[in-house]
């Protein structure tokens, strides 16, 4: 491994953490900004210029718009009893299945190198278990977002095509505009809900 | 001019009229249903690339049309299956006048039309995936409404979809890049399994049907209904196109042998779920998921009758489900709860929607004189001879899935008698009447809806003799 693949592998694992077990919300989505630059990295140093930048920017307006929604609201602290040791345990043990999957499925299937390879890997798997793991639309939205992230990184090696790309970042800003919907329809409600109550 | 664009972009102005009209929602059901109507006829009869003369001028509309290196085409392989899409949008669409679905149905609803349109058109069809998950963004959007936040459903259905759509753009790279034949085995079983993957999360495959009966306890019942139908559609007529296109996957016998023990499987299990429910609309969702069981066991029979039936089936859910939900939605807005205790005496009070509630979920459990028997019963024969198992294992679904409704029925019919009963609209009476006649005649005169269905199938030519 290059020192550059093994600088793209602390970057994906310290986002991968943070989006999962980050304090906050906005440390979930400093992960999320974080995974997108290392996923351009990734694919700008395969020589995938055009699609390295498209996902950035895709990205990082997902990640604008998810700030938007929360940005402005007292952040939500984890509390000592909220099992974080578990968590962290809980991300840890799939994050190092997840990873070593991904190395061995895509290498198999399209020869992507081995830090892209374990990188995607991580990041889908650790992706799905915080959606599972996730209280609410916020984390569950972040958590498929990095999941996503994960899967292009992988793919964006694989298909060139500019339609799909497209495509993709579409969905990638979709995703998160019913996400910021959804956060807002759930905290316009408990708002409602603590008025009244 | 390009018939694909001149259909997504009439869909996208109808939708901008549709969230323009959001606080008359009365006039949107005629706007959103007739619009959606007339794009349907006009898909199924306007014939592509060839010239029209209309008022004097002459026109013609080419079959496909290029965006950033893809092709969308408009041609006699898909028409019948888009027309079908817009036709079945367009009866849900009249009913939300008077089932009063939530404020973002019809923008939402026609938003959703136009991408699983687009997923039946784009060439090479495996990109299907981006638009079936472009589909499933719109759908979260209406299952979150203001009074009902339906998060568990919407973000169950986002996380499917996009595991459906990464398994399948991985499968569409492995079909155009290493060339997939039954020749190569290890290739064939991966990409098989990816697609079988995809197809099962789209086709509501047990454990990926979870969204539904999530979003039925915090949605209105009638947006779940509109999206449970035109998604499990769009995914049945994805099935179709893949085992068209691709002659080897019809060879492989693990894939088809899949999907018929996960379409038995279907039918058992949401049958013996439905009859558990304590939820009138939970319900549903259960024998939503019996109903796609048995539309899978058809198709998996290989033939073309097979084929064909398993679009009948889907043609006639579109009435039962579509006649359940708006039955449905009429007794919440009087009963304000679909669980056990809210639906007593719900016969008495509200007869109109909650006969259309049962003949529709009797449609849906395919008890004969209803729409949904004489397609399951052309399933059941189809199986009798060949594998008896498997056609015990469904005439069992049938009868538990019946007894079901039969409990609720006893409960609607239940409670103390003399209570006031609701009073209901003309209009709101003629739409449930309607709505049972439906499925009444077409269960009596199949005959009425299969000519229209086998016309919808005719272009699948690599299928259908």
């Amino acid at each position: 491994m290059t020192i550059g693949e093994v600088v793209f592998l602390l970057l994906g694992v310290l986002a991968g953490g943070l989006v999962v077990l980050g304090p906050g919300r906005r440390w979930s989505l400093a992960g999320l900004v974080l995974a997108y630059l290392t996923q351009a990295l990734i694919l700008e140093a395969s020589g995938a210029s055009i699609a390295a930048g498209a996902k950035l920017i895709a990205g990082w307006i997902a990640c604008a718009i998810l700030f938007m929604t929360v940005g402005r609201q007292p952040e939500a602290r984890l509390g000592p009893g909220s099992g974080w040791s578990f968590r962290g345990l809980a991300v840890l043990l799939v994050a190092l299945a997840a990873g070593g999957l991904g190395l061995n499925g895509w290498a198999t299937m399209a020869q992507i190198p081995p830090a892209p390879a374990s990188i995607s890997g991580l990041w889908m798997g650790v992706g799905l278990l915080g959606l599972g793991m996730a209280g609410d639309a916020f984390g569950a939205g972040v958590a498929l977002l990095l999941a996503m992230a994960g899967f292009e990184a992988a793919y964006g090696l694989m298909e060139t095509s500019l339609a799909v790309l497209a495509l993709l970042a579409m969905i990638q800003v979709g995703v998160a505009l019913v996400v910021s919907y959804m956060t807002q329809v759930a905290e316009a409600r408990s708002g409602d809900e603590a008025k009244s109550g | 001019m390009s018939a694909p664009m001149l259909l997504v972009v009439a869909t996208v102005l109808l939708t901008g009229v549709a969230l323009g009209m959001g606080r008359r929602p009365r006039a949107m059901a005629w706007i959103a249903g007739g619009g959606a109507g007339t794009l349907g006829m006009a898909v199924l009869l306007v014939p592509a690339d060839a010239s029209l003369t209309l008022f004097g001028v002459g026109i013609k509309f080419s079959s496909q049309v290029q965006l950033l290196g893809r092709a969308m085409v408009l041609n006699a392989a898909n028409r019948g299956l888009v027309a079908f899409l817009f036709l079945a949008a367009a009866f849900l669409f009249l009913g939300g006048w008077a089932a009063s679905p939530g404020r973002h149905f019809y923008w939402a609803g026609l938003a959703m039309v136009a991408s699983l349109a687009c997923s039946l058109m784009i060439e090479p069809f495996l990109y299907a995936a981006v638009f079936l998950m472009v589909s499933a963004m719109t759908g979260a959007l209406m299952l979150a409404e203001t009074h009902a936040p339906a998060q568990r459903g919407a973000i169950r259905l986002l996380a499917y979809y996009t595991l459906a759509m990464m398994a399948i753009l991985l499968a569409g790279w492995l079909l155009e890049r290493t060339g997939v034949s039954a020749g190569a085995p290890e290739l064939t079983r991966r990409t098989g399994l990816l697609l079988a993957l995809g197809v099962a999360v789209v086709l509501l495959v047990p454990p990926f049907h979870l969204w539904v009966p999530a979003a039925m306890d915090e949605s209105h019942p009638y947006n779940v209904a509109f999206l449970v139908l035109l998604m499990n559609a769009a995914g049945l007529f994805f099935l179709l196109r893949l085992l068209e296109a691709n002659a080897w996957l019809r060879e492989v016998p693990s894939f088809l042998s899949f999907f018929r023990v996960a379409g038995i499987g279907m039918v058992t299990y949401g049958s013996l779920t439905g009859l558990a429910q304590r939820r009138f609309g939970r319900m549903l969702a259960y024998l939503a998921v019996a109903d796609g069981g048995a539309a899978l066991v058809a198709i998996s029979a290989g033939g073309a009758s097979g084929y064909l039936l398993g679009l009948g089936l889907t043609g006639a859910r579109v009435l039962s489900l579509g006649c359940w939900a708006l039955g449905l939605s009429v007794l919440r807005l009087r009963h304000s709860t679909d669980d056990e205790a809210g639906m007593t005496g719900a016969l008495v009070r509200s007869p109109w929607a909650s006969i259309a509630a049962l003949i529709g979920a009797l449609g849906m459990a395919a008890y004969p004189m209803t729409c949904g028997f004489p397609g399951r019963w052309a399933v059941l024969l189809g199986h009798a001879s060949g594998d008896v198992v498997a056609a015990a294992l469904m005439l069992a679904g049938g009868a538990v899935a019946v007894s079901a409704v039969l409990r609720w029925t006893g409960i609607m019919a239940g409670g103390p008698r003399g209570r006031e009963p609701h009073t209901l609209g003309r209009g709101e009476v003629l739409f449930l009447g309607g709505g049972i006649a439906l499925c009444l005649m077409v269960g009596v005169f199949p005959q009425l809806l299969f000519p229209w269905l086998l016309r919808a199938a005719a272009g699948l030519a690599g299928l259908t003799p």
